[in-house]
């Protein structure tokens, strides 16, 4: 046993600085995991909210029905964004092939809000579309008290409550938590119309509370219920005779039997709509999600040619100086399958640190890029750039190791079959 | 036998080195091989060891021929059961002296704890002081013996010694003859010698010549110097063959010319 355990030492002694140095020759492969992680963290992301941008995950009966030449949806009223017109909103309420019709809309209003936060107020500029609180049902908790009463309830996007805590931290506050903020009172100010033009020029003030938080379509403002906003564009036109602008952007719709998607699609198309279903969703994601792969397997691979070149050369290397060395242990008694195991077991081991840390450092880059990414673009508070667990983690650890072992293949192969009487004449 | 070799010949490119070889050695027996410089004498002990292929011929150990093992049976043969001492000694250049002894007993997955062993033979091979330095360190005797030390660690059952008092001063010199002779008595070991080295000859119990591929055996005269002149230092077999196969006038020179020549 004694002699077993001087047999380890010395392993690791006889092997200590050529592994030292076989790692630092390895260090490409680190890059190459580090970009692997992010790659996955973002692939997933873009996949997820590609898929959950419109509904949560748009099933296979869910259509999406847009103005007819609108990209997007557009919640901010500008001049020349196309409308779907209410009484359209009416008819596809009216047919009888859904069992859900959710239509959204905005507001011509222009909106601040106003929220004061451990003393200090904070006013800010924020895009708004209205839902009506059936679109809620299981969706929302509480969504029954969505509707227009006083306060107004406001439906805040989840990362909002990310920034919030970013700032609260800056001033050394402890972080919020949903529960915390709910009730939160926010006083909102609808202004429309140009100061030029004094009597059509308004402004109205509104109390409102945080009802609660969503990720729901991905909307990156706050979603009020929909017969406010048509009381305050009544208000409006009662003051000044005019219309605010109250429209309807997109309509979220169940069709009753998705056999009949073709059909009804067809029908809506008619009637001068756009519908995107999961079939487009999907093809959309796909594209999208083509050009990100294109792009990392592009990067990756010169990731992967580099690290295994420098593997490779900096085994071979030790094999050029070594070679005496290992003859010589095959001269005493090692077989070639134990000098080949020698460069795979070591090559395996380093692949595999540099696999653990490639998983861990390419998780603390995604946790720091993601607050970065979410402070400078809101998206991105709601695209969750986290690296999913233990089978990210064994992919890490066995492409790092399997990409080293290949390298060291070659090297080891020559440094098994090395010429041993030639060796040994030296 | 132990050991035979059995008609090897060996080329390298069109120089025929070794030509129709022949050789046996049995337990407890000591075979020394003269021949001049670059005559294949360290050639045939790399055949006989396994390290290099001959053109032709067989090498039966324990009547076993390992010319046809594998990488893995013949790794193990070397490991255990012959001990090389190289003629340019061979070690292990970032290891001390103890680590290059101890080495070849710690190819085993479970070694052996020769530990002990190692600080008896260092004290009979005069290299206890040394044992903690590296090769580069050391004397060309020292590192002698260290190969030495290094050859008969685990035990083999054959010694192949390329040169291996070549660097020592007489008295080393016969230290080292007297551990053959030991390894021989009491370990009842097979070594072959290849050495110039004349009191090296005399504990051989055969004694062979290369010359111009051809191993021929010398026959000794006991302690009788009139017969120098004498060409009877000739195993008539072997000169039968020689006339047979080749034209080559190979002159069997008696013991004292070949050291001469040195
Ligand atoms: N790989 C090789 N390629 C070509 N020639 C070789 C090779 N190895 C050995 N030789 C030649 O074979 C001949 C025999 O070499 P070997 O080392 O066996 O001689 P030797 O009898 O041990 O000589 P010395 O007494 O000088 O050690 C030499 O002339 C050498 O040049
Ligand atoms: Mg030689």
């Amino acid at each position: 046993m004694n002699s077993f355990l001087y047999k380890l030492y010395f392993i690791i002694k006889d092997n200590f600085v050529n592994i030292l140095r076989s790692f630092i020759s390895s260090f490409g492969i680190l890059f190459l995991i580090l970009f692997f992680v992010i790659y996955l963290a973002i692939k997933d992301s873009v996949i997820s909210y590609m898929g959950g941008a419109l509904l949560d995950n748009l099933a296979s009966d869910e259509i999406v029905i847009l103005p007819k030449n609108a990209k997007t949806v557009e919640y901010v009223k500008r001049p020349g964004v196309p409308s779907i017109p209410s009484y359209t909103v009416k008819q596809v309420s009216g047919m009888s092939d859904f069992v859900e019709v959710n239509p959204v809309s905005r507001t011509g209003f222009n909106i601040r809000i106003k929220g004061e936060l451990l003393g200090k107020s904070k006013t800010i500029f924020i895009p708004v579309c209205g839902v009506d609180r059936k679109f809620l049902k299981g969706r929302v908790p509480g969504w029954k008290s969505f509707y227009n009463r006083h306060p107004v309830p406001i439906i805040v996007p989840k990362f909002t409550i990310d920034i919030m805590n970013n700032y609260l931290s800056m001033d050394g506050f402890p972080a919020l938590t949903e529960k915390d903020l709910i009730g939160f009172p926010v006083e909102m100010k609808f202004v429309t119309g140009k100061k030029n033009t004094p009597q059509y020029y308004k402004e109205y003030f509104y109390e409102g509370q945080v009802h609660s938080f969503t990720d729901l379509m991905s909307f990156t403002g706050l979603i009020l219920p929909t017969d406010f906003l048509i009381f305050s564009a009544e208000q409006y036109r009662k003051d000044t005779g005019r219309t605010v602008g109250m429209e309807y952007v997109v309509i979220y719709a169940k069709v009753k039997d998705s056999d009949n998607l073709p059909s009804v699609v067809n029908k809506l198309k008619k009637m001068g709509l756009r519908v995107e279903s999961q079939k487009d969703i999907v093809e959309k994601t796909r594209k999208t999600m083509n050009l990100v792969n294109g792009v990392f397997f592009a990067i990756m691979s010169v990731f992967f040619i580099v690290s295994v070149i420098s593997i490779f050369n900096s085994y071979l290397t030790i094999v050029y100086i070594r070679s005496q060395k290992f003859s010589l242990k095959r001269v005493l008694g090692f077989s070639k399958l134990q000098i080949l195991l020698s460069f795979i077991v070591e090559a395996a081991f380093i692949g595999a640190v540099y696999g653990v840390v490639g998983y861990f450092g390419g998780n603390w880059i995604l946790g720091y890029a993601g607050d970065i990414l979410a402070k400078w673009i809101p998206v991105f508070g709601s695209i969750k750039l986290q690296s999913s667990g233990a089978d990210v983690f064994i992919m890490c650890v066995g492409i790092s190791s399997s990409v080293c072992m290949v390298s060291a293949l070659f090297p080891a192969l020559f440094a098994s079959n090395i010429n041993l009487f030639n060796a040994v004449r030296k | 036998m132990l050991l035979t070799v059995e008609n090897v010949s060996l080329h390298f490119g069109k120089r025929m080195i070794l030509n129709n070889v022949s050789l046996s050695v049995d337990d407890g027996k000591i075979i020394a091989i003269t021949g001049k410089s670059g005559g294949g004498k360290t050639s045939l002990l790399g055949i006989i060891s396994g390290l290099l292929e001959p053109d032709s011929g067989r090498v039966l150990y324990k009547n076993k021929n390992i010319l046809r093992w594998g990488d893995f049976r013949r790794s193990r043969f070397r490991n255990r059961e012959i001990g090389f001492v190289f003629q340019f000694f061979n070690l292990l250049p970032d290891m001390t002296s103890y680590q290059n002894i101890r080495y070849p007993s710690m190819i085993k997955f479970i070694p052996r704890d020769v530990d002990r062993e190692i600080r008896d033979m260092a004290a009979s091979l005069n290299i206890n002081e040394i044992l903690h330095q590296k090769p580069m360190t050391l004397s060309g005797g020292e590192r002698q013996r260290v190969a030495i030390a290094r050859a008969i660690i685990n035990h083999p059952r054959l010694i192949l010694a390329d040169e291996p008092t070549g660097n020592l001063d007489v008295v080393t010199a016969a230290e080292i003859k007297n551990l053959f002779v030991r390894l021989k008595t009491e370990e009842r070991m097979a070594i072959i010698l290849v050495t110039h080295d004349k009191s090296l000859i005399e504990i051989a119990d055969e004694h062979y010549h290369l010359e111009e591929g051809r191993l021929l055996k010398v026959m000794h005269e006991e302690a009788k110097p009139s017969v120098k002149s004498k060409r009877t230092g000739v195993n008539s077999e072997h000169q039968a063959k020689k006339a047979k196969t080749t034209q080559a006038k190979t002159e069997v020179k008696p013991m004292t010319k070949v050291k001469q020549k040195r």
